[in-house]
C-alpha cells in the first residue's frame, strides 16, 4: 500500500510538470490557435536559464530565483511571439506550426552547440530532503513543485476568469474577428498569451530542473507528452490539460512501479489513442473554452 | 517532366518536355561514369531517398492536406522488415522488399482508421506518437530487433532469376541506378494516380472534405488509400537504405528524418512533384557545400524551413514557375 501511495505521490509531482507544460500549451492554441511546437524547448531554456543563475548568483533565494527565471523566460516568450508569430497569427495553421517545428530544431541544435549535450544537475536547499508520513517518503522539493503548481494554476485561473486581458483572451478565443471589431488588438493579446505561456515553462523549468537532468534534447518527450495531455484534455481547454496532465502522471509513475519501465514513455500515447478511440473530443468533452 | 496537358496520360505529353526529361534522364545515369567518384554517386542517391521520401509524404500532406509526422515510422518499417526477413529468416531479397513495403501499408491502415478521427492539429501529433512509439519498439524489443545496436549485415539488393543465377546490385553505381529507377517509377506512377479517381478525390478531400462526401467521394477509404500508398513507397525506400547502409538503427524513426521529409516538401513546394525533386537535391546538396558541425546542420535546416515558410510559402517550385513564365516558349495559364 505505501509503495502504491509513494508511486501516486511520485506521478502527482511529475504531473505537476506535465500540467505547468501543458497548460501554457493548450492557452496558446485556445487563444491564438497557434500549435507551439517549440513549448518543450521553451522549457529546456528555462531549465538551463534557471541553472546558470543558481551558478551565477549562488546567494539568491530560491524564491527569487523561480521568479527571476519566470521573468526571463516571459521576456523570451514575449520577443519570439513579436519576432515570428505575430507575422504569422493571420496565415493558415500549418504555416504556424511548422514554423515553431522549426524554431523548436533550432533551439534544441544552437543549445547542443553552445553548451553540449552532456547533462547538467542543478541543487538547490530542498532536494536531499525528505520527511516520511505513514511510510510514504515525501521529498520536500516535489512537494514544493506540487504545491507552487496548484497555486499558480488557481492564479492563472483568477487571471483568465477576472481580469481585463484575461477576458480579452478568452473573447479572441471564442471569435477572433468579433473582438477585433470591439477593439481588442490581436497582436497585443498574442504577445501576452506568450508572455503567460512561457514564463509558466520558466515556473516549470526552475522548479522542475533540480529533480531532472539538465541537456538540451529534454524538452523533446515532454513536448510530444504535453501535446497528448492537451488533446486528451481538449485542444484550448485550460482545465482539461490540469486534470489530464495530473491523470497521465500517475499512470506513468504506477506503470513504472508495476508493469515495465522501458515503455514508460509510450505510455501517453497508448492513454492518448484509447481515449481518442472512445472519447473522441477528448475526456471533457468539446465544450472549448479557456 | 512538366508539360503535361490535360486529357490522356502520355498522349499530350510536348515532344520538348520528352526530350528534356530523356537528356536528364541519360545524364544522371551515366554521372557515376563520368565524376568517377562515389562521394558524388552518394549524394546522388541521398537526393533520390529524400525526393522519394518527400513525395510520398506530399501525397499526404500537400494532396490529401493532412499535415503527418508519422511518415519516418513506415521509412524505419520497412527497413526493419527487409533487415529482419534478409537476415534471421533468409527470405529471398525481392521477397523481403515486397514484403517491407506491403507490412509499412498495412501498418498505416491501422494508424489512419485511429488517426483520421482526429481534427488537423490532433493528427499531426497523433502520427508523431506512432513514430515515437515505433522507435520505442525498436528500440526495446531486442529479441526481434536487436535494440540500440541495430541490425548489421544486411545483405545488397539482389534479384534471383532461376536458371541465370543472382544479379546483385553491389557497387554505389549499381545501387544508385537501382533507385534512380526506382524513383521513376515513382513519379510515373504518382502523376498518373493524381489525374486518376483517387487523385480527384484526394483533392476534393483537400479542398473541402464536406462537400466531397456530398458529391460521393467516401472520405475515409480515399483517404486510407492515399496513406497506404504514401506508407508503401516510404517502406521500399526504407527497405532500399537498409540493404543499401547494409546497417539498420533506431535512429531511423529519429525526429531528423522527419524534419528532413518536411522541408523536402515545403521547400520544395507542397502538392508539387518536380518542386520537391528540386527540394531533395537541394535538401542533398547544400548541407555538402556548407560542410559543418551535425547540430549546426540541423540548425541551418531549421533556419531554411523557418525562413521558407514565412517568407516564401510555395516553395522552390513557386520560384522556378514565376521564373519559367517569362520565359519565351512557356505555356501560358499553367495551373
Amino acid at each position: 500500500m505505501s509503495i502504491f501511495l509513494q508511486q501516486v505521490f511520485n506521478g502527482l509531482s511529475i504531473g505537476a510538470l506535465y500540467a505547468l507544460v501543458s497548460v501554457g500549451l493548450t492557452l496558446i492554441f485556445g487563444v491564438l490557435e497557434v500549435v507551439n511546437f517549440a513549448h518543450g524547448q521553451f522549457f529546456m531554456l528555462a531549465s538551463f536559464c534557471a541553472f546558470f543563475l543558481s551558478v551565477l548568483l549562488p546567494r539568491v533565494p530560491y524564491p527569487l530565483l523561480i521568479l527571476l527565471t519566470s521573468i526571463a523566460m516571459g521576456i523570451f516568450g514575449g520577443l519570439y511571439a513579436w519576432l515570428v508569430i505575430c507575422r504569422l497569427i493571420e496565415r493558415s495553421w500549418k504555416v504556424s506550426l511548422l514554423a515553431t517545428l522549426a524554431t523548436s530544431i533550432i533551439m534544441t541544435n544552437l543549445a547542443i552547440f553552445v553548451w553540449g549535450a552532456v547533462p547538467r544537475i542543478m541543487t538547490t536547499p530542498f532536494i536531499y530532503r525528505n520527511f516520511s508520513v505513514a511510510g510514504v517518503s515525501f521529498n520536500l522539493q516535489r512537494v514544493i513543485i506540487l504545491g507552487v503548481a496548484l497555486l499558480s494554476f488557481f492564479l492563472l485561473q483568477l487571471f483568465i476568469q477576472k481580469t481585463k486581458p484575461g477576458k480579452a483572451m478568452r473573447a479572441i478565443s471564442q471569435n477572433r474577428e468579433a473582438s477585433s471589431v470591439v477593439g481588442i488588438r490581436i497582436e497585443k493579446m498574442a504577445l501576452l498569451t506568450f508572455v503567460v505561456g512561457a514564463g509558466l515553462c520558466g515556473l516549470s523549468g526552475a522548479l522542475v530542473g533540480p529533480v531532472v537532468n539538465i541537456y538540451p534534447n529534454m524538452g523533446y518527450m515532454l513536448n510530444l507528452k504535453a501535446f497528448a495531455v492537451v488533446i486528451m484534455g481538449g485542444f484550448g481547454n485550460v482545465k482539461g490539460a490540469v486534470y489530464s496532465a495530473f491523470i497521465l502522471g500517475v499512470a506513468e509513475a504506477l506503470a513504472a512501479g508495476y508493469i515495465t519501465t522501458d515503455y514508460v514513455d509510450a505510455i501517453s500515447f497508448g492513454l492518448l489513442i484509447l481515449v481518442l478511440l472512445f472519447m473522441p473530443h477528448g475526456l471533457f468533452g468539446k465544450k472549448v473554452g479557456i | 517532366m512538366n508539360g503535361e496537358g490535360k486529357g490522356g496520360p502520355l498522349r499530350n505529353v510536348r515532344f520538348g518536355a520528352i526530350g528534356v526529361f530523356v537528356a536528364f534522364s541519360t545524364l544522371l545515369w551515366v554521372l557515376p561514369y563520368l565524376v568517377q567518384s562515389s562521394y558524388v554517386t552518394h549524394i546522388l542517391i541521398l537526393a533520390a531517398m529524400y525526393s522519394l521520401l518527400g513525395l510520398s509524404a506530399d501525397l499526404i500532406i500537400g494532396h490529401l492536406g493532412f499535415l503527418t509526422f508519422g511518415h519516418v515510422a513506415f521509412f524505419g518499417i520497412g527497413a526493419y522488415t527487409l533487415a529482419i526477413l534478409t537476415t534471421s529468416c533468409q527470405v529471398p531479397y525481392p521477397f523481403a522488399f515486397l514484403a517491407a513495403g506491403l507490412l509499412s501499408g498495412a501498418l498505416s491502415i491501422l494508424l489512419g482508421v485511429a488517426s483520421f478521427r482526429l481534427s488537423y492539429h490532433s493528427f499531426a501529433i497523433g502520427t508523431l506518437g506512432f513514430a515515437m512509439i515505433a522507435q520505442l519498439v525498436a528500440r526495446n524489443w531486442i529479441a526481434l530487433t536487436n535494440g540500440p545496436m541495430g541490425l548489421v549485415r544486411i545483405p545488397k539488393a539482389a534479384l534471383q532469376i532461376p536458371g541465370l543465377g543472382e544479379i546483385t546490385a553491389k557497387s554505389t553505381t549499381a545501387n544508385w541506378h537501382l533507385i534512380f529507377v526506382f524513383l521513376i517509377i515513382v513519379v510515373f506512377f504518382i502523376r498518373r494516380l493524381l489525374r486518376a479517381r483517387i487523385g480527384r478525390a484526394m483533392h476534393a478531400i483537400r479542398e473541402n472534405e464536406t462537400l466531397a462526401s456530398t458529391l460521393g467521394v467516401f472520405p475515409l477509404r480515399y483517404k486510407l488509400l492515399t496513406l497506404f500508398v504514401g506508407a508503401m513507397i516510404a517502406g521500399f525506400t526504407g527497405a532500399y537504405n537498409a540493404s543499401f547502409l547494409s546497417v539498420v538503427a533506431p535512429d531511423m524513426f529519429a525526429l531528423e528524418w522527419t524534419t528532413i521529409m518536411l522541408i523536402v516538401v515545403f521547400v520544395g513546394g507542397e502538392g508539387s512533384v518536380r518542386g520537391i525533386i528540386l527540394g531533395g537535391i537541394c535538401v542533398a546538396v547544400v548541407p555538402e557545400l556548407l560542410r559543418m558541425v551535425p547540430s549546426l546542420r540541423m540548425v541551418l535546416y531549421g533556419l531554411i524551413l523557418l525562413l521558407m515558410i514565412v517568407f516564401r510559402p510555395d516553395g522552390i517550385e513557386g520560384i522556378v514557375q514565376t521564373y519559367m513564365q517569362n520565359l519565351p516558349f512557356s505555356k501560358k495559364g499553367h495551373p
